[in-house]
């Protein structure tokens, strides 16, 4: 259950509230509701508990579906789950896939750790127990709106699981005052925590981005609290060479007072996915791409050192590749000088080596003409009087050059216009925006239906805000373009099964070209940035040092992708099928499109979805 | 003549010592507060509280301060002073300041103590008494009335105590970035517009069918807006069933009618969307544009809510003149929207769950054909996992479809309420649930 305080501070330190100010007590704490809730729990528990394994070891388990709309706090009794039971995974070759356990203790448990086994299946095959990854859902403080939304509420304060850490002291949640403490480090080795819960404007001197955050590099021992729940998340990298079948393992919770060994089942799946492809066109490829803020300039700036930021940047990118974020927004080239365009290009490379797309690249070059160019009198001129904006050739064609030569190819790039325009500024890259067409290059642009009667034609992809249809889709479509969406909603929601549905089905069976959001890493910790700008932090994952921390939402954002992989290898068998000519295989074609097109995208169950598209896809490569 | 020569002594005593003391005062230079805040800042980046106090005692000996500068060194020593113990801080020095200033200088202070960590401190000098948040008490009647002219025509907008106008204006820095919200669709709306008073009341009502929202919006364009010829404005509308729960936020047209709904998670067994359950109507009336809304109960039949919930309510009237809003809070800010009471709900809960019971059932009976000739179908299906997991499940839920009756029994509407309504309702999902189970045991079969 989530505890929420009503903590006024952001209203008065924005001087929204013009009330009298005296020093005001904190809330008590809410210590006898929640002590309740306990004891009722280690009761409930203990009754379902006839193997007696709450006394004898100290703790029990529950298996619970990883990616779910249920929000398991300490206090939440996993209605869903199943008690001692076996962690499933089905994935294909070369798929990452989550399994999540819930443990129970009845008393405080100190230095709990985990153990994974090899996996074994009954040929001989296996695999490493190194490729199953253990993490822990830390629950920590957030605003009002948490879990649902990427708006404020600041003056909220909840408890929401998210982020998954190796050492779950890396945050410190402080349940009485609902504050977050985060661990930093000094230069000097010294360390202390730094409170990221204050609003936007105490954020001194908090910064992700320049203070020294480091995660542990594997699962460290951990707590358990008595009558609280503790959520573990595992993360099965099934290897590319994997023999299909049926494999075997186990997971030890090993506590002081004794040990649980979980049975790890694992179903590799005859096949790999293929690239995501869209739903209205098998051929056409389903961009995965997001804003970030990756940049190895700011991380120079920030003063680290060339050797750690491009360590920071690739295995940041290393996460993004694995989490199916294989196109992430670069940095263009913005200003001439040489030191800049050898970042930029540096960037790339660390880009390429993290195994990252190069065949699309979203904003690799400059699509912005600056705002005193777009604001020009001139810029009302017909397209053929107007000049281009100053030092244009170089930092778009010219530069453009420079990347086909790094990277020995000519990619696609799509060039990124002015934000959020509006008509105007719209109407008055027109010319800009000609040369990077007449130079090989394409135009992305945030856009909505009414660039229809001011662009449209000139734009090679348009990202919607805050809305998809299918509707808009087949408009864009229509003469060429490509279209995909971002805001909705933004990142910052929580619930890994809302980021999985926004980011995948729902938007595939719009028959989107795929997913720009708005933003895969920005470069906050704090949540209370609302006041008069009243959003969260817009984050799949958090800064650290040497790469970022993950979250459940950047879970469902890889299962959302994944989604869209099993549906696009489901259509491609189905056509194989049809082609076959055989009615009964053309029948089990058909059958399966007209069951995936029916699909209730925005309200399913996800997970049953994607085991349905698993039997299919079975079913589909069966036929001769 | 003494008494006048001892007042015209006092008299003389008293202007020189004020010229003295003025010229004391002209011999203490004036500094200026950018200086003072920034050397105090370096201070407290070194937690150097004795080098601070030091220096506030050199400061009040050689300067002289503006009234805000005062009020933030007293604040820093008396947070010192108070070793990261909140308790001990002292009350906030008397001062003319106006309460926006106050309030400024609480929070640079506050700013200063975060500099050096100690953060406590911080947090006590920068806490404010939040503002009173207004209360609607809802009365739960046997019919609500219906219709923008059934409203209209009620007696319960002529009781003064049931119309709720308690509006303040929108933040005005607030509005002014909304337009960075693109999922909301406020165009046409004038959010940054300062208008001296809002047009709009409400009143709410619930019966056993559900909650019902009556808004008044005085117009005196009225025919300019049927026109088309201006905008009749809309209502931002929040409402959140507990702070458990998912909350849901809608845009209705004050005219001409039209509503918008933006879900904050995607359907599932534990919520269910606003989309195609919201009932909307916007007519003109004498005095401008009447706008009737209506929220079923099975929208919310997993968190009814008792005599003591309070649900967050938030109403935020976008009209050509300017934004407004019913509490403090901006758009989302739903700690600090109003709250919704529920008077009388005990008596008329026995009727709220027969409804609730009534339309689960015909809920599952609505879905069951479908599902039912997909899973038995010879292509399409799969006949086992219809014969062998479906069909026993649907026949418990048809079994106890046969209590149910528009007469039951209070005990049996209590009953079937307590277990068969979250089956009826959530059919679909506990179909995917069995289907889940049943794949999974293929799949991992030896």
């Amino acid at each position: 259950m989530k505890r929420i305080k009503e903590v006024m501070i952001a209203a008065a330190f924005c001087g929204l509230v013009a009330a009298a100010r005296e020093p005001v007590p904190s809330a008590a704490p809410m210590d006898s509701a929640a002590e309740a809730q306990k004891a009722a729990l280690l009761q409930r528990v203990a009754q379902e508990d006839a193997e007696g394994r709450l006394r004898s070891r100290g703790f029990v388990y529950y298996i619970v579906p990883p990616v779910s709309n249920v929000m398991r706090t300490a206090l939440a009794y996993p209605q869903d789950g199943t008690r001692e039971g076996a962690l499933q995974v089905v994935a294909a070759q070369g798929e990452f896939e989550p399994a999540s356990l819930v443990l129970f203790a009845e008393q405080d448990v100190e230095s709990v750790t985990v153990k994974t086994s090899d996996l074994a299946d009954s040929h001989g095959h296996t695999i490493p127990a190194r490729h199953v990854d253990a993490k822990i859902v830390k629950i920590w403080v957030q605003t009002g709106c948490a879990w649902y939304s990427y708006f404020s509420d600041s003056a909220g304060r909840t408890l929401v699981p998210e982020l998954l850490l190796n050492d779950e002291n890396l945050v410190k949640v402080d349940t009485t005052e609902m504050n977050n403490y985060l661990r930093t480090e000094k230069a000097d080795g010294s360390s202390g925590y730094l409170l990221i819960s204050s609003p936007i404007d105490y954020n001194i001197p908090v910064q992700g981005i320049s203070e020294r955050i480091f995660d542990a590099k594997e699962l460290r021992p951990f707590t358990l609290k008595r009558g609280e729940f503790k959520q573990l998340w595992f993360t099965m990298e099934v290897p590319e060479t994997a023999e299909a079948g049926l494999y075997h393992g186990t997971v030890s919770i090993i506590a002081p007072s004794g040990t649980a060994t979980v049975p790890l089942q694992v179903n590799v799946l005859p096949f790999r996915l293929p690239k995501p492809m869209t739903n209205y066109d098998l051929s056409r490829e389903f961009h995965v791409s997001t804003y970030n803020d990756n940049k190895l300039s700011k991380y120079l700036q920030c003063g680290m050192s060339q050797e750690d930021a491009e360590k920071r940047l690739l295995n940041q990118y290393i996460s993004y590749r694995k989490h199916n974020l294989t196109a992430p927004m670069l940095a263009p080239y913005a200003n001439v000088s040489e030191s800049e365009k050898a970042l930029c290009l540096r960037q790339l490379e660390i880009y390429r080596e993290a195994g990252l797309d190069t065949d699309t690249l979203f904003d690799a070059v400059r699509g912005i003409p600056d705002y005193a160019y777009l604001d020009h009198p001139d810029r009302s001129k017909p397209i053929a009087e107007q000049n281009l904006p100053d030092q244009w050739e170089e930092l778009t064609s010219g530069y453009f050059a420079d990347i086909q030569r790094l990277l020995g190819k000519k990619p696609v790039i799509y060039c990124f216009g002015w934000d959020e325009p509006g008509m105007r500024l719209l109407r008055n890259q027109r010319a800009a925006w000609k040369y990077l067409h007449e130079n090989g290059l394409k135009v992305c642009s945030t856009g909505h239906s009414e660039h229809l009667l001011h662009a449209g034609f000139n734009e090679d992809f348009v990202d919607y805000g805050g809305t998809y249809s299918a509707e808009s889709a087949r408009l864009w479509h229509a003469f060429g373009a490509r279209i995909s969406s971002y805001a909705s909603p933004h990142t910052g929601p929580e619930n890994p099964d809302f980021v999985r549905r926004t980011h995948g089905m729902d938007l595939y069976l719009a028959d989107n070209d795929g997913t720009i959001n708005y933003m895969a890493a920005g470069d906050q910790w704090n949540d209370f940035g609302g006041a008069n700008y009243n959003y969260r932090s817009f984050n799949h994952v958090y800064p650290t040092t040497d790469g970022h921390v993950d979250t459940i939402e950047f879970e469902g954002f890889r299962e959302a992708i994944d989604d869209v992989k099993y549906a696009t290898l489901l259509r491609q068998l189905a056509k194989k099928a049809i082609e076959t000519q055989k009615t009964d295989n053309v029948y089990k074609g058909k059958a399966a499109l007209q069951w995936l097109i029916q699909v209730d995208s925005p309200s399913c169950d996800l997970n049953a979805l994607r085991l349905e598209m698993i039997r299919y896809i079975l079913e589909l490569r069966g036929l001769e | 003549m003494n008494s006048i020569s001892f007042i015209y002594r006092i008299i003389i005593a008293v202007v020189f010592s004020c010229v003295l003391g003025f010229a004391q005062e002209e011999a203490r230079p004036a500094i200026d507060s950018e200086a003072i805040y920034q050397r105090l800042t370096e201070l407290f980046r070194a937690k150097d509280y004795k080098e601070i106090q030091k220096y506030i005692v050199e400061l009040k000996a050689q300067h002289q301060f503006a009234a805000e500068d005062a009020l933030l060194l007293s604040l820093v020593e008396s947070g010192i002073r108070a070793e990261s113990d909140p308790s001990r801080l002292e009350a906030s020095p008397k001062t003319d300041l106006a309460a926006e200033t106050r309030n400024k200088v609480h929070f640079k202070t506050a700013l200063l103590f975060m500099h050096s960590r100690d953060y406590k401190i911080a947090d006590a000098l920068g806490r404010t008494v939040p503002p009173l948040l207004p209360y609607y008490i809802i009365d739960v009647v046997s019919h609500s009335p219906i219709g923008v002219y059934g409203w209209l025509n009620s007696d319960i907008v002529k009781h003064a105590d049931k119309r709720e106008s308690r509006f303040m204006p929108y933040n005005q820095e607030a509005a002014a970035v909304l337009y960075t919200d693109v999922n909301a669709n406020r165009s046409g709306m004038n959010v940054t517009g300062k208008a001296d008073a809002c047009q709009v009341s409400f009143f709410v009502s619930a019966d056993p069918y559900g909650i019902s929202i009556y808004v008044e919006n005085r117009d005196d364009k009225v025919d300019e807006v049927l026109a088309g010829l201006q905008t009749g404005g809309s209502l931002e509308m929040y409402l959140q069933p507990g702070f458990d729960h998912v909350y849901y936020q809608w845009m209705a047209n004050i005219y001409p009618s039209g509503t918008e709904v933006y879900d904050w998670s995607s359907p599932n067994e534990h919520f269910r969307s606003l989309k195609g359950r919201l009932t909307c109507e916007s007519a003109p009336t004498p005095d401008g544009f009447g706008v009737y809304m209506f929220i079923p109960w099975d929208l919310f039949y997993d968190c009814l809510p008792t005599e003591e919930s309070e649900w967050a309510f938030g109403v935020l009237p976008w009209t050509r003149d300017g934004g407004f809003t019913w509490g403090s809070g901006q758009v989302h800010d739903l700690h600090k929207f109003g709250r919704l009471k529920f008077r009388g709900l005990n008596s008329m809960l026995p009727n709220i769950k027969r409804m609730i019971v009534l339309k689960a059932w015909a809920s599952f009976q609505k879905a069951l054909p479908a599902i039912q000739s997909f899973w038995n179908d010879e292509i399409r299906g799969d006949q086992i996992f219809a014969k062998e997991v479906l069909a026993p499940y649907v026949e418990t839920l048809q079994k106890e479809g046969e209590k149910v009756s528009a007469e039951m029994a209070a005990e049996t509407v209590e009953e079937l309420f307590r277990t068969m309504v979250p089956e009826w309702n959530e059919f679909r999902y506990r179909v995917d649930t069995l289907r889940t189970a049943f794949l999974k045991k293929q799949l991992f079969a030896e």
